[in-house]
């Protein structure tokens, strides 16, 4: 038997994009251990996918590839793991200046309640352009969609959200 | 309503650029450095990025395997079979003790050992530890020639818990079992005492020894 060692691009790409994956994840769930899970399993499938990693390929490819797994991700759980506690908002000192907090706050707290019952699609665009703070050109390349697409899903969440507003205040 | 201002750099811009060794955009890096907020960011992922497990030295010899140690961590993701070994047959971990989880790669597919399933020659052996109250932790195989020193060891550090041991190891194709000695201990062993608590397969408040014994498939026993 004998050891053995990480490929230099898989040791490089692991070091480079686990911190950018980290804090996404911890956009969405806070500090947790279901966010360090999300993020392991992530990079799992990215071992096993075996795709280019750089220099063999751009990093915004890779880093794309990481949000759409990371992202499918942390929906399922979102939706399977649905809890009365909402999850820390404890990233807000860290949030690039293209995240207006107001909105970011208030988009996680109408996720919290309305999660399980979006359908899948208008989660990831909402937790890519909302949460993550992507611009809806970033998001439909990332979905494979059309930015028409993002904004009507987007549409669909404003009026979702202004339904659960309307609710609560009658 | 929206959470983003259009004409500043996105999250995932600024993630590539930090990806990318936070060079080859020019306009971005004039960006951040006006933007408080924007550096504080890039100053979250630097900082994650200590906090992130370190990847192996250079193997000894050239291995093209796939790299365990950087997805290492994955192994959590399969906890809800995961199989624990503290005492060399299956069991499952109970609080209070060290363990040991090993995890194989064969043949393209990553699972958790199942105490019994044989290797195959090349097969990848990664392992996960409990440290429990132990804060090193040595790892040792069976030396060639054996001598006055029948173990050697393969690693040596700090027991981090529930994190993956920073190497891999690969089954060989040579006749008999593959056989592994996880040692937990308070403090570095020197190597005389790591072979001295192997053979008496110590098992203290100072010192814990788990012996992995994993088959190999094809081969004569």
């Amino acid at each position: 038997m004998a050891p053995a060692a990480a490929s230099p691009a898989f040791s490089l790409a692991y070091q480079r994009f686990v911190p950018p994956i980290r804090a996404k994840c911890q956009r969405l769930l806070g500090h947790s251990g279901e966010a360090e899970e999300i993020v392991q399993e992530t990079f799992l499938r990215l071992w096993q996918a075996d795709i280019p990693l750089p220099p063999a390929a751009e990093p915004r490819a890779v880093m794309a590839w990481l949000y759409r797994t990371c992202t499918h991700l942390a929906i399922d759980h979102l939706r399977s793991h649905w809890r009365r506690t909402r999850a820390p908002d404890d990233v807000l000192e860290t949030l690039p200046c293209s995240i207006k907090l107001d909105a970011w706050l208030n988009t996680k707290q109408i996720l919290h309640a309305l999660a399980v019952r979006m359908p899948a699609d208008e989660l990831h665009a909402v937790v890519l352009c909302r949460v993550d703070g992507l611009g809806q050109v970033e998001a439909a390349e990332l979905l494979d969609t059309s930015e028409r697409t993002v904004r009507r899903l987007l549409a669909a969440f404003d009026q979702r959200a202004e339904n659960l507003r309307r609710e609560s205040s009658s | 309503m929206s959470t983003t201002d259009p004409t500043e750099p996105t999250t995932f811009a600024l993630d590539v650029y930090f990806a990318a060794g936070a060079e080859g955009d020019a306009k971005l890096a004039q960006h951040v450095a006006a933007c408080a907020r924007c550096r504080a960011y890039l100053g979250q992922l630097a900082a994650l990025a200590e906090e992130a497990a370190p990847l192996p030295p250079t193997a000894a010899r050239p291995q093209h395997r796939k790299p365990w140690v950087a997805a290492g961590a994955f192994v959590s993701a399969c906890a809800a079979v995961a199989l624990w070994l503290n005492t060399g047959d299956n069991y499952v971990g109970s609080k209070g003790l060290p363990a040991v989880q090993a995890l194989i790669r064969s043949a393209g597919q990553a699972s958790v050992w199942d105490g019994k399933t044989p290797l195959r020659s090349g097969d990848a052996i990664a392992l996960r530890t409990d440290c429990d109250r132990f804060s090193h932790v040595a790892v040792a195989i069976p030396a060639a020639g054996s001598g006055d020193r029948p173990w050697k060891r393969v690693f040596e550090g700090s027991c981090k818990e529930h994190e993956p041991l920073p190497f891999t190891l690969v089954a060989d194709d040579r006749p008999g079992n593959e056989q592994v000695e996880v040692v937990f201990s308070r403090a570095a062993l020197a190597d005389a005492t790591l072979q001295r608590v192997i053979a008496g397969r110590e098992r203290s408040d100072t010192t814990w020894v788990i012996t992995l014994v994993l088959p190999k498939a094809g081969v004569a026993q």
